[in-house]
């Protein structure tokens, strides 16, 4: 009784998300995944200059976190762009 | 079965003195536990970013891995990908500074000192439960697996195994978990890069590749997001939603596997930038797993055993010689993880149960410590090789019970994590409470998951129900019981550093010494 009530229940939650998903053409999937990694790029750049050499033995440039960061987005933004939905 | 030769046999021995010798040789780096179980803090970014992608990376991932991009193509990827790469940016920025600073061994340390003893009780007992669990069915699975390609006697093969990294566990603990990983990944870039390239010639290149997914009318095998109402287990909505949020994040930020391997660093900028690091590694593993998935699909399409394409595919394309290296390489891939949850497994028993039940007396000698350490290292391999001796009849369906087991208490666990780093109010009455009504729930929700949820297999949203679940029933707890007093609070919450007076007087005579000297 309580399982049915439950699934029912889920199910009225689920069902505006469920929709709402569903029709979603998939150049928005592409889009929404390119943004997870584009945003990450983005976001460390508002990172302080304390906060990414915070403990580090010394502040040479290679070390700045944030050019890794954006180094390491760049090839996800491309790979879920060019294979996101072929 | 594949054939052994004389040379394969002794790349493989070469390759475990080779283990071995650096196991013994980190020895004498160890002198306390935190030496044991966080290799004294001393490990440069490197090493944390390699450790953290080969523990990762589990032999399983890789034979699974390939049956899935057999059946689903290139969407396998995302488990390394989408499932890995922004979470370790995330855990990098947000959580893994905080887990550092606060000088902490293991995730249920960090839950018992910001919350109470029961949290860090009951999240200790279901890590040990878990890794426990981990290590038998891993070490249980393997040797099925050797037996069937190799013909290994599998009561042999787990004895044998379990020893072996017991050994090099026991004596050089968490440095010869770190440094052989270190070796272990390049066997395996050398042993699986040279299969995959192999494999990749055989099929006839990229082109041969397009071929057979074009000509069987499968050209979704090079998408990797598919449709959210999808037949497979990796619709793309649940990739981005739970996949890429909370069970990646739980891998992170809340794993003790992982999380123990960042906080071996020797500094917190280590600690970061071997997490980034990892993420650059991230890039490669897809390839290694998808492509001989995919070539299948050239060979024979009609494959009845999909978790077999390794094993067929070594024996089609490498020589002898080749085969000893791969086969070191698939060994690699087993131990590097192995090794990990060993030595996480005993940290959580020494640090979070034995040193607690014994009112950490044993704190007052190191070597005591140390004893007690080893000593768990040994009761967990013990256990664990034992039971892998009695589990039979699980085969490969045992990787999907153990990814569903997984997420039952991960989900609840990361909403602790995130709550007790980021949220001064949270309780810990409210903590026990969401910690325990988030397990049950996601039990229950796992029972009627099938009936809610699209695709073919929904884990990858549960973990996102439980997590919310969670993090909504102690929020609401926490503004209902006594707040947690402010010295309990310094050093394990966001933001403490601007509300406590101690830190503030040292800021303003550090700025006062500057003025005076300017």
């Amino acid at each position: 009784m309580f399982k049915e009530q439950l699934v029912s229940f889920l199910k009225w939650i689920l069902k505006p998300l469920e929709d709402g998903i569903s029709a979603l053409p998939p150049s928005a999937w592409v889009l929404v995944c390119c943004s997870v990694f584009g945003l990450g790029a983005l976001g460390v750049l508002f990172l302080k200059h304390e906060t990414i050499y915070r403990d580090a033995p010394d502040v040479s440039s290679w070390r700045d976190l944030r050019y890794w960061v954006i180094l390491l987005m760049i090839p996800f933004i491309l790979l879920y762009y060019f294979l996101g939905r072929t | 079965m594949i054939e052994l030769q004389v040379i394969d046999y002794s790349i493989l021995g070469f390759y475990l003195v080779l283990i071995l010798t650096l196991g013994i040789f980190c020895q004498r780096a160890i002198k306390t536990r935190k030496d044991f179980f966080l290799a004294g803090r001393t490990l440069p970014f490197w090493v944390v970013g390699v450790t953290l992608v080969v523990t990762d990376f589990q032999l399983f991932d890789y034979i699974a891995g390939a049956g899935g991009s057999f059946k689903y193509g290139i969407a396998q990827a995302n488990y390394d990908w989408m499932g890995a790469v922004p979470a370790m940016l995330i855990a990098a920025v947000f959580f893994i500074p905080h887990l550092y600073r606060s000088e902490v061994s293991s995730i249920p340390e960090y839950l018992g000192r910001r919350f109470n003893g029961l949290t860090q009780l009951i999240t200790a007992l279901m890590w040990i439960l878990f890794l426990i669990v981990n290590l038998a069915s891993i070490l249980w699975m393997s040797s099925t697996f050797f037996q069937k390609f190799f013909g290994w006697d599998a009561v042999y093969f787990i004895c044998l195994l379990g020893g072996f990294i017991g050994l090099y566990s026991l004596i050089g603990g968490a440095f010869a978990v770190s440094y052989t990983d270190v070796m272990q990944f390049l066997v395996v870039l050398l042993g699986i890069g040279m299969f995959t390239i192999a494999v990749y010639f055989e099929v006839g290149g990229y082109h041969g590749l397009i071929e057979a997914t074009e000509k069987h009318n499968l050209s979704e095998h090079f998408s990797l997001l598919l449709p959210h109402d999808t037949a497979s287990p990796y619709p793309w909505s649940g990739i981005v939603l739970g996949l890429g949020t909370v069970l990646s994040l739980s891998i992170f930020v809340s794993h003790q596997v992982t999380v123990q391997r960042v906080l071996g660093a020797q500094s917190e900028w280590d600690a970061k930038a071997g997490m980034v690091f990892a993420g650059f590694l991230k890039l490669l593993i897809p390839l290694f797993i998808v492509l001989p998935g995919i070539a299948m699909i050239a060979i024979d399409p009609e494959l009845k055993e999909p978790q077999n394409i390794i094993f067929h595919l070594m024996d089609r394309v490498l020589p002898s010689g080749a085969i000893g290296l791969m086969l070191a390489a698939l060994l690699a891939l087993l131990m590097s993880s192995l090794d990990a949850f060993l030595n996480s497994c005993a940290t959580v028993l020494t640090n979070d149960v034995l040193l607690v039940a014994f009112k950490r007396k044993a704190e007052e000698s190191p070597k005591k410590e140390l004893l007690i350490a080893r000593g768990s290292t040994l009761f967990i391999i013990l256990i664990t090789t034992g039971l892998a001796l009695i589990i039979s009849g699980v085969e490969s369906g045992a990787f999907w019970v153990l990814r569903d087991l997984f997420s039952y208490f991960q989900g609840p666990v990361l909403a602790l994590i995130i709550l007790g780093i980021y949220w001064r109010k949270a309780t810990g009455i409210a903590s026990v409470i969401g910690l325990v009504s988030g397990i049950l729930f996601t039990y229950l929700l796992y029972d009627v998951a099938q009936e809610v949820l699209p695709s073919e297999n929904p884990f990858l949203l549960l973990s996102v129900f439980s997590f919310l679940f969670t993090l909504l029933i102690t929020a609401f707890f926490s503004l209902v019981t006594p707040r947690e007093p402010p010295e309990k609070l310094a050093g394990l919450v966001w933001g403490e550093s601007v509300r406590d007076p101690r830190v503030q007087a040292a800021l303003k005579a550090k700025l006062s010494v500057e003025e005076e000297n300017l």
